[in-house]
């Protein structure tokens, strides 16, 4: 059995619209593995409707899928990719599960196995939705009754290279919800880019690409 | 949370019974403007077509009218709750599935412009910032000069072009073992 590639881009998908599920993400997720990283895609499980989770006052979707998260995290990532040998790759709600892990699970994640995402990168992802609504790019507008996540609290969990995305067109995800506080992560605005072409916006995929040069070229040669 | 108990009602009677109530909680504020704004912005409600089969999938179904709870936080402790009870029946997963697309912009537009007027603009404020630019919240960390000349190149090449580009740059990088 071969030895996995040194490093991972975990994918998380944003609310399931189309019949490929990361296909907003797959011009992205096919750079990275040219410059091969190993893929590791977090598929939402069937047994959760995120919509139903979205209306429901006594539930979250973000808290519900975290917790899927963290388990296929702790059996995919944890014991193969060490010193922070992988990255965060999340559009739309996919973002908003990622915040929710950082918040409730990371901590116990690093202490379990004293390693952590060297970075995420963040496309059209809220933390809060003033609005209680979404508009989704199809049209149907549907209710948010998710507790807004402490943007704070988020960069304090992941303090390096948290880089997030947003488009001044982005009719779904608003920017008033998903733009942190000045300081908090780095922020790029793609500009000419919808809620769901952002990540594959040529634009937005340089900008990933030098993020990632820089962070390979500044983790050190693993001795074995 | 005071609860001013102002509910409004608007009864429309036809074959069938349809009742649509409305809500407006506040801490503080007299509420006739936005008593008034809700009613001029209005819709009919549905016409009730069979009060035993649900409307949406036409199973039978004893559960009655959808009922939505809508909080709208106009800061501090006060919030606007709009609950509409929406004529006919829908069985359990057709009621689960069902979405508040008739609280719409216009609505919520009026409500805001009353309370303006009442002397509260957060609602207004709050609406007017849903089209804020994301570089209004938060400057975009600049780039290195040379690499936003590189994709302000990338910006106006041709797709094919792009691809090329972007195919080789991530074929470039070496993660090391």
């Amino acid at each position: 059995m071969s030895a996995p590639p040194p490093w991972a881009a975990v994918l998380l998908h944003g609310l399931p619209l189309a019949e490929d599920r990361f296909a907003d993400l797959e011009p992205l997720a096919q750079d990275l593995s040219r410059a091969g990283f190993h893929l590791v895609r977090f598929r939402w499980p069937e047994s959760i409707n995120p919509i139903r989770a979205l209306i429901d006052r006594n539930r979250s979707f973000s808290a519900e899928l975290a917790a899927e998260l963290d388990v296929m995290l702790r059996q995919q990532i944890a014991a193969q990719y060490t010193d922070q040998r992988w990255i965060i790759v999340a559009h739309s709600g996919g973002g908003t599960i990622f915040y929710r892990w950082l918040l409730e699970h990371s901590a116990r994640f690093y202490n379990d196995y004293s390693t952590r995402p060297a970075a995420a990168f963040i496309f059209a992802s809220l933390y809060k939705c003033e609005m209680q609504r979404i508009k989704l790019p199809d049209g149907p507008v549907i209710q948010v009754r998710e507790p807004a996540l402490s943007p704070d609290a988020i960069a304090t969990a992941m303090p390096n290279n948290l880089v997030i995305f947003t488009t001044p067109r982005d009719t779904t995800v608003l920017a008033m919800d998903s733009v942190f506080p000045p300081g908090k992560a780095t922020h790029h605005i793609i500009e000419n880019t919808t809620h769901r072409d952002i990540c594959s916006n040529p634009v937005a995929r340089f900008v990933v690409w030098n993020h990632v040069r820089r962070l390979l070229s500044s983790q050190p040669t693993n001795p074995s | 949370m005071q609860l001013l108990g102002a509910t409004i009602m608007s009864k429309r009677v036809n074959d069938n019974h349809t009742t649509v109530v409305e809500k407006v909680r506040r801490s503080d504020q007299p509420l006739h403007t936005v008593i008034e704004a809700l009613r001029s912005v209005h819709g009919d409600p549905e016409h009730l077509a069979d009060p035993q089969l649900c409307l949406d999938c036409g199973s039978p179904t004893v559960k009655a009218a959808v009922e939505y709870a809508y909080d709208y936080p106009l800061g501090g402790d006060a919030y606007l709750t709009i609950a509409k009870t929406l004529p006919g029946y829908r069985c359990g997963n057709c009621h689960l599935e069902y979405q508040d697309v008739t609280l719409s912009d216009r609505f919520l537009t009026a409500v805001g412009s009353a309370l303006a007027r009442l002397g509260d603009t957060t609602l207004r404020d709050t609406l007017a910032k849903r089209t804020a630019h994301p570089a209004s919240i938060a400057p975009p960390t600049p780039l290195p000069p040379e690499v936003s000349e590189q994709a302000a190149h990338l910006q106006t090449a041709s797709p094919e072009r792009a691809e090329q580009e972007l195919a080789l740059l991530y074929g470039q990088l070496k993660p090391t073992p």
